[in-house]
């Protein structure tokens, strides 16, 4: 069995509240008082509700959000995906699991309050994480950040069985830094998060790539590149997902981009040659892998796909 | 050698690659390719994977779901809840507010009373 305390019930609103006024919130202050270049009010009203069932808030925020961009789901759906029964909750990891397989990504955002309302703005809903209580006594719940208002200092959620509730910033920080100021924006693989960095923004398309999801993956990568130009890991990924999907010529400018950059990348080489070799001009793939074990001699792997390579007639 | 055999070469080159096979020609994964191309250091999650399954079930998932599920997680995330599946937060409040409950822990935040672990 999983062993965890059994869940109680969450009566800890009401204590953070208590406790609320005791703690400080310094990221509150911050933004109080050197308020950000935006909107005095968002609320993304037409983010769906789905009213969670009893501990089903991981599901129900999720099919908000899913729905929300377009791919129609139901929290029950969601729930087979995410749900633990043991737990009666829904793991983080399962979360962007879940996100991925409705062909969206799930791009961690950097713990900044500020970043929260640049999303919101900028017309995306947040996923979180909240801790309502303690951290010795914890009380995990899923939310929808729709809207903020800067005037009434407060932000605006989908939350539980409440369509719309109100939580002031300095309470909402705190019951969100006991989370771990874990914030998910979910895009479509076309769509870049405003405060995304590249590191969050490509791990997420990373994912995408390895458990499958290529088409998106190509397509994030291909996004990325509009604002990070430069980037080797974009290129590169933008390289594998066009060969997987048998774009092979694709595959080639892609990584030619990247070794442009980064001529000593022995991996690009690598499968610059793979690329080559597909599309059956043999001479410049055998040339390319020299140039990965000219880079990296005793390297086993690149030893073994200059012998595949030059086997193949 | 055909186009035929040259494709099942690099398929099961990435077969071999996924299944972290040392020294297997093939492509170099993207999250590898920043990285000196090692490839013994990839995968080796199998037993991992195994171990989450497993504790999917025991948490009452239906078997072909678990597996599902498990297959759909990266091989960084199974390192992440790996043998910490207990101690990850696992969001679920069903929202109950109990008065008894409230009294308890007002008690317990205002130092009367210490039942709370690892505070």
């Amino acid at each position: 069995m999983i062993n965890r305390r059994p869940r109680r019930p969450a009566c800890a609103f009401l204590l953070a509240i208590f406790l609320g006024a005791c703690a400080t919130s310094p990221q509150t202050r911050l933004l109080l008082d050197n308020p950000p270049d935006l909107p005095p009010v968002v609320e993304l009203t037409e983010v769906p509700f789905f009213p969670q069932q009893q501990y089903h808030c991981g599901p129900a925020a999720l099919a908000g959000i899913i729905n929300f961009r377009g791919v129609e789901v139901t929290p029950d759906e969601i729930a087979r995906r995410v749900y633990i029964p043991e737990l009666q909750g829904s793991l983080q990891v399962e979360i962007a699991a879940a996100t991925r397989h409705y062909g969206l990504l799930a791009v961690q955002l950097d713990g900044q309050l500020e970043s929260l309302l640049r999303e919101l703005a900028a017309g995306n809903p947040v996923f979180l994480l909240q801790n309502l209580a303690l951290e010795s006594f914890p009380q995990w719940h899923y939310e929808i950040l729709v809207g903020y208002d800067l005037t009434q200092r407060h932000m605006i959620l989908r939350s539980g069985v409440n369509r719309r509730i109100t939580r002031s910033f300095a309470l909402f920080e705190k019951t969100w830094q006991r989370a771990g100021h874990w914030a998910l924006v979910v895009v479509n693989p076309d769509t870049l998060p405003p405060t995304a960095s590249a590191q969050a923004y490509l791990a997420a398309v990373v994912e995408m790539e390895q458990v499958g999801g290529l088409e998106s993956a190509r397509q994030g990568y291909a996004t990325a590149l509009r604002r990070w130009p430069d980037n080797l890991l974009a290129l590169g990924g933008l390289g594998n997902s066009a060969y997987a999907l048998g774009d092979f010529a694709a595959a080639e400018s892609a990584f030619r981009a990247a070794l442009a950059i980064a001529p000593d990348q022995a991996g690009l080489w690598n499968n610059l040659a793979y690329a080559l070799a597909r599309q059956g001009r043999r001479e410049a793939s055998l040339e390319a892998i020299r140039q990965a074990l000219v880079l990296e001699p005793g390297n086993a792997a690149y030893r073994a796909s200059w012998q595949e390579l030059s086997g193949a007639q | 050698m055909k186009p035929e055999k040259l494709f099942a070469c690099v398929v099961i080159a990435f077969t071999m690659f996924a299944a972290g096979m040392p020294a297997q020609a093939g492509m170099v994964a993207t999250s590898q390719l920043q990285k000196t191309a090692d490839l013994a250091e990839f995968g080796n999650s199998a037993n991992q994977r195994a171990w989450i399954e497993t504790q999917l079930l025991r948490g009452g998932v239906a078997p072909p779901e678990a597996s599902a599920r498990v297959a759909a997680m990266t091989d960084v995330e199974i390192a992440q809840i790996y043998q910490r599946i207990d101690e990850t937060p696992a969001g679920g409040s069903a929202g109950i507010i109990v008065l008894a409950l409230i009294i308890f822990l007002v008690l317990e935040a205002t130092g009367y009373i210490d039942v709370i672990p690892n505070k």
